[in-house]
């Protein structure tokens, strides 16, 4: 397996063909990946994002599991890939320099490959979406919550009053 | 007797035998120490280096571990054995209890909240 470090995927074209050929050739989900879209237009910009949504979610590859796929630009995007404003702005976690790993960080290696590999066969769109729909009644006891914890404040001044504590002489 | 010159010290013969040159000499003392730090200070650069991606690897190892560990096992064991629902009806149940006991002391004319509310409203339409 390759280190894990972030790899540019350059575009040929933004047809759903050319992008389908790329995605099917590059190491999206193995590696941290991105692309830069910060110099097409409004309506290509679209386009692009649109098709690789689609060939991401035909190739079962998901943008943010196991390595997450990050789209550069400047635009705001409504999209499920997380996206960027420059190249600056991705986590520096994933820049380190390239080097020949050892014996040790071979066996390591290895190890994150087989990681990668069983997160990848996950059903990550199932699990993701089921997140999303528990998030909704966290949400409602949260608000619940807050409003009861309200109420106790109010209902503690007025019932329960602290006795003043007397001055000292 | 001794004298320093930089962190060496000399004995005194050696010292005047160097008459006039001590300043060269000291700077080549300096200049020659200068040396043995950055030598150092590269030695141990080289080995951060050395254990860097071993470092950021094992991070990974565990980054992924919890990922693997949050997605097969928490979400699961979230979704099959939720207390959200139950705990939410508690609250709401301890929520309309409390608002049946605070009600009655709220809406009094002469409570806090009617003398706070009074005094809002006859300060800004007065």
């Amino acid at each position: 397996m390759k280190i894990p470090i972030f790899e540019e995927i350059l575009l040929k074209g933004i047809n759903i063909y050319d992008l389908q050929a790329i995605v099917a050739d590059s190491r999206i989900g193995k590696v941290p990946c991105y692309i830069n879209l910060s110099n097409y237009a409004a309506d290509d910009l679209e386009t692009a994002i649109i098709n690789l949504e689609q060939v991401i979610l035909n190739n079962s590859i998901h943008p943010r599991f196991p390595y997450p796929l990050y789209l550069i630009t400047a635009k705001l995007v409504r999209t499920i890939i997380p996206s960027v404003r420059s190249v600056k702005d991705l986590p520096e976690h994933y820049f380190k320099k390239v080097k020949r790993p050892n014996n040790k960080e071979l066996q390591l290696l290895n190890k994150l490959s087989l990681k990668v590999d069983k997160i990848k066969n996950l059903e990550l769109y199932k699990i993701s979406q089921d997140l999303k729909d528990s998030s909704d009644s966290q949400r409602k006891l949260f608000l619940e919550t807050k409003e009861l914890y309200f109420l106790e404040t109010i209902n503690q001044m007025l019932f329960e009053k602290i006795k003043p504590k007397s001055k000292e002489r | 007797m001794t004298k320093k010159i930089g962190d060496k010290r000399v004995s005194t013969e050696v010292f005047e035998g160097l008459k006039g040159f001590e300043d060269v000499f000291e700077d080549y003392v300096k200049s020659e120490e200068y040396k043995d730090v950055e030598r150092k200070e590269r030695e141990n650069t080289k080995v951060g280096e050395q254990y860097e991606l071993q470092h950021f690897l094992e991070q990974e190892n565990e980054r992924l571990s919890a990922i693997e560990v949050f997605l097969t096992k928490k979400i699961s064991l979230m979704m099959n054995f939720s207390q959200t629902e139950k705990l939410t009806l508690v609250q709401m149940a301890r929520k309309r209890v409390l608002k049946e006991k605070l009600e009655p002391e709220l809406t009094k004319l002469d409570s806090h909240l009617q003398k706070n509310l009074a005094q809002l409203f006859n300060s800004h339409f007065a």
